[in-house]
């Protein structure tokens, strides 16, 4: 058996303790409770991992995805690729364990069974396998890393906050199925992968997108084309700014800066907000639908009008609205005031802002910036929720719904029939994209 | 139509491969790709070495208005000294190219001076036409040596040109809004004021992968279709200063390794040292008396007395960068910081001026508890840190000074979880970033964090700090300007002359021009020693001292 990496910290050497993070037992408490009574009181937690990682756990194709295209030079990326685990450290707590690393997907389950992680996490490939870093004398430098992004809803609230009535009632669902409390927002999240879809296929040119769903809120984007894992660091910074919509104060900065010449920025949006703009418009409308009362909100009203940069746009926006929101339909009432502003030749890009501000996808540039950094891989289980990270295809993203088609750890190995279909479906999926990805001719 | 459009973009013609191989060599030569062989005296090498960089020193030095400093270039690359610079590209001046590169770029306190220095006599070059970038083939070596390596593998080529009319609507659009400033002067300069007409002015385009043109994308200025990116061939210049950046920032690595492992290594090395050495040293004493002239301080002169010791900690605590302050801040939140920070500011506070015994003294009274929070006894301290403080000091292991930490050098530390040292306008969330500027720096203006973070998003963590900086030294200034005007009334009134006058005569202008000119913070005690000399200024601090130094 393999030498646990926590065996191997010294006593001293405290810069090598970060490998080994303890979490205070109460930190977790609402995820044990979580899991506990989700938990059949037949199996205990570790059999349940047990059964998820011996039955379920797509190890081999993990593995086949990570190593890299078969038979390609630069031997086998596999075992340079850094894993970490948060498992059970047998008191009660959590214990975190970094750089872990291995030959294969035997080696890979077997490690998984040994630790039972409550999730794991994906690391880069570096110049030399993890597990071999203190028999170098430099310090392991990631070569490469898929492209990464990190839609999370948590930054979303105060637009989904918006025009609804009872958010009281919003957090009691949450406390009994955070999955459910998601599927209410999930409008922002088919918003995001449909925008960031276009965005990486059209203009990065990217063709091997993975879309994993987070476990709880949100969802994340792997991209796997060669061109992106190699990305630098710098390279990654510049895609998430690009990607990234900073609203109103940004764009007046903008213009202010370039004080030289006096032109506003808003005027002309950038071709690829364009297209997000239209691609936002039908979610726009579902969005106004599901706030029906939200011009009858002086705050919100306000909110959303000051995402507009232009004076002129907002007062001829605000004063339709106010006029004609008894009337129609919230959705009905935003279409309407767009045909007023293109009717007056007033500038409709400056609306546009609205939608962008509202639906723009918001990502954790954090997450993409690092090759470094560590990311919760496929098929990971999310340790609060329960649920299995699965991927969904983007094309059906406005189909999928966590509640729905997210299969939970102990349903799933205690034999419920759904639980296990839907892992089957998202299994296929994996491998699809995984033979999509090393297809020969590509 | 032709010769319409050959005006329109500026006699911009790369619309196809020239052949001309002599043509294409001489750019090669130009932009120091390749080194030609030959022989000159070690004499001679030294003497074009110490003229280049005279000229980069004048070149980076003036405050003057760019059109003036290049008057002021043309007048030194005139004079019979400099006359080899003219030749170019030509032996001697790629040779004083290669010596500095030897000398000053892999020396870490000059290499990003040195970087910057040589991209502004490219830009002045390409400004002044010495270098005419006519053929494609030029720049596509030049994007060859910063392309990783896997686009180089591409099917497509890295660089190409594409006539304007074949450029789709959507590339005007960008052009029109936030890619407008990369075309900006140049239009202005071929005498078109408006946008409207772009499509029909017959500009040429290059097509590159949005990886070598990173600094556009960032900010959106660019359209990408499908990992490409259309930039206009009006912003050559531009694209070529950014690429040789690049290219520098690589070669300065290589040229060492290389110098390292040369034929005859040793003996090339016995021979060369000197040359490097002094030329180093040049430049540390030109560094030296420019911040004397011009009021700036750093923290490895400390020229005016100045020096930190612990029982000043407090009230010098306002004055220091923001790194440094969120170090402090959690040392005393959880007496304890991990190695990386400790060494951040422990070698900050030792260039500051801590002596020996106040640095044990402070991290004694700061460091309570261990990395596993247990409290620290006398022997663990002994054991555990006080060697490392000693080491610091140079007094174990190797017995090397060690030298505070630049900014890059902290840009380059990225701190893993639960450690707090590295630069937190590179680390920080913007929202957490803006906390910190208010409370710890006490910054409020909204323009000035609007700068601040605005710099921090866009990846440039040393101009952001340098906001801080300048946000800090106007306050203090502005309070400065007002006491004097006070004073000044209150002594006419009283019918004497103004104390304070000495002082402006020492400092004033020299301090405000210094304000204005900061662009970039270089290192954490630069920043600390520029606010303690502020500090200094104001009125109702001993200012005796601080007039000493300057008197000598």
């Amino acid at each position: 058996m393999r030498k646990r990496v926590i065996a191997e910290t010294a006593p001293g050497e405290e810069e090598l303790a970060d490998q080994v993070i303890r979490i205070k037992a109460n930190d977790v408490d609402s995820g044990l409770a979580a899991l506990k009574s989700c938990a059949l009181p037949a199996l205990s937690r570790a059999e349940s991992l047990q059964r998820y990682y011996a039955e379920w756990f797509p190890a081999t194709v993990l593995a086949q995805w990570l190593a890299g295209r078969p038979g390609a030079e630069g031997e086998d990326l596999l075992s340079r690729r850094e894993f970490s685990c948060e498992a059970d450290d047998g008191s009660g707590g959590e214990k975190r364990i970094r750089y872990l690393a291995y030959q294969d997907a035997a080696g890979l389950r077997a490690e998984f069974l040994r630790l039972l992680p409550l999730r794991y996490d994906i690391g880069p490939v570096y110049d030399a396998s993890p597990r071999d870093r203190y028999r170098r004398i430099n310090k392991l430098e990631p070569v490469e890393r898929e492209l990464v992004f990190d839609v999370d809803l948590d930054v979303y609230e105060s637009v989904s906050a918006l025009g609804q009535s009872e958010p009281a009632g919003a957090a009691a669902n949450f406390a009994d199925d955070p999955l459910r409390a998601c599927a209410d927002n999930w409008l922002f999240v088919e918003a995001a992968v449909t925008v960031m879809e276009q965005a990486l296929r059209e203009d990065f040119g990217y063709e091997h997108v993975l879309w994993v769903f987070s476990g709880r809120r949100g969802v994340h984007a792997w991209v796997c084309d060669t061109r992106a894992r190699q990305l630098t660091d710098e390279a990654r910074a510049a895609i998430v700014e690009y990607l990234q919509y900073r609203g109103i104060s940004a764009v007046s900065n903008r213009s202010s800066l370039s004080s030289t010449f006096n032109r506003t920025a808003t005027t002309f949006l950038h071709p690829a907000l364009r297209r997000a703009a239209t691609i936002l418009l039908p979610f726009m409308d579902r969005f106004l639908e599901e706030r029906p009362s939200i011009w009858a909100d002086e705050g919100a009203m306000d909110t959303v009008l000051g995402m507009c940069p232009d004076a002129q746009v907002r007062e001829t926006l605000r004063r339709f609205i106010q006029r004609s929101h008894t009337r129609e339909s919230a959705a009905a009432v935003w279409r309407l005031a767009l045909e007023q502003l293109d009717s007056k030749r007033l500038d409709t890009d400056a609306a546009m802002h609205i939608v962008l501000g509202l639906l723009y996808p918001r990502l954790d540039v954090n997450v993409t910036r690092q090759r470094n950094h560590l990311l919760k891989g496929p098929f990971s289980i999310h340790p609060k929720t329960n649920a299995i990270c699965v991927p969904f295809r983007a094309d059906q993203v406005s189909k999928f719904r966590p509640e729905r088609d997210v299969p939970r750890l102990v349903p799933l190995v205690t034999g419920d029939a759904k639980a296990q279909k839907q892992l089957r479906a998202a299994l296929d999926i994996m491998e699809a994209f995984v033979t999509e990805l090393y297809r020969a001719d590509t | 139509m032709a010769l319409h459009s050959r005006r329109a973009s500026g006699g911009l013609v790369f619309l196809q491969s020239t052949g001309d191989a002599g043509a294409a060599n001489a750019t090669e030569h130009a932009l120091y790709l390749t080194c030609s062989a030959g022989s000159c005296t070690l004499r001679e090498l030294l003497g074009w070495g110490l003229q280049r960089l005279a000229l980069l020193q004048e070149l980076s030095d003036s405050e003057l208005e760019p059109a003036e400093a290049e008057a002021q270039i043309e007048r030194m690359l005139r004079s019979p000294a400099y006359r080899f610079l003219q030749e170019y590209p030509g032996k001697a001046d790629a040779w004083s190219h290669f010596i500095l590169r030897l000398a000053l770029g892999s020396f870490e306190f000059a290499r990003d001076w040195w970087i910057q220095a040589e991209r502004q006599l490219l830009r002045f070059r390409l400004r002044r036409r010495a270098l005419s970038l006519r053929s494609i083939d030029s720049l596509v070596a030049l994007a060859e040596q910063v392309a990783p390596p896997e686009l180089r593998a591409a099917p497509r080529p890295l660089l190409e040109a594409v006539p304007g009319e074949k450029a789709p609507k959507e590339v005007y659009d960008t052009l029109r809004g936030d890619g407008y400033p990369l075309i900006h002067e140049q239009l202005k300069n071929l005498g078109h004021t408006g946008t409207g007409n772009l499509e029909n002015m017959g500009l040429p385009m290059f097509r590159v992968p949005f990886e070598l043109v990173l600094q556009w994308v960032r900010h959106r200025q660019l359209w990408l279709q499908a990992g490409y990116a259309w930039v206009p061939a009006l912003a050559v210049n531009e694209l070529v200063l950014g690429w040789y950046e690049i290219f520098l920032r690589r070669g300065t690595a290589t040229a060492e390794q290389h110098f390292a492992v040369a034929p005859k290594a040793t003996r090339l090395r016995e021979r060369l040292t000197p040359i490097l050495l002094y030329l180093r040293e040049q430049h540390s004493a030109w560094k030296r008396t420019r911040i004397r002239g011009t009021g700036r301080l750093h923290g490895i002169d400390r020229p005016l007395g100045t020096e930190l010791h612990l029982t000043e900690l407090d009230t010098a605590i306002p004055d220091m960068p923001l790194c440094m302050r969120l170090l402090l801040e959690r040392l005393r939140q959880c007496g304890h910081l991990r190695h990386g920070g400790r060494l951040q500011l422990g070698l900050f506070l030792k260039e500051a001026g801590f002596t020996l015994s106040d640095s044990l003294q402070f991290w004694r009274d700061a460091l309570r508890v261990n990395s596993n929070g247990r409290p620290i006894a006398n022997h663990e301290f002994e054991r555990e840190y006080a060697y490392g403080i000693r080491y610091n000091y140079g007094l174990e292991g190797k017995r090397k000074n060690c030298p505070a930490f630049s900014c890059a050098r902290i840009l380059d530390m990225r701190p893993g979880a639960g450690e707090h040292h590295g630069c937190p306008f590179q680390e920080l969330a913007q929202p957490a970033l803006e906390q910190a500027v208010r409370t710890h720096l006490r910054i409020t203006d909204p323009m000035d964090i609007e700068e601040i973070t605005r710099y921090a998003a866009a990846g440039q963590p040393q101009r952001a700090c340098a906001g801080c900086l300048r946000s800090g030294l106007q306050h203090r200034g502005n309070r400065f300007e007002e006491e004097e005007e006070q004073q000044q009334q209150q002594q006419h009134e009283a019918g004497t002359a103004a104390p304070s006058e000495t002082l402006t005569r020492v400092y004033g202008d020299s301090q405000r021009l210094s304000i204005a000119s900061l662009r970039l913070v270089e290192h954490p005690n630069e920043y600390f020693a520029q606010m303690r000399l502020a500090r200094h200024m104001e009125p109702g601090t001993p200012q005796s001292t601080a007039l000493d130094g300057v008197a000598h």
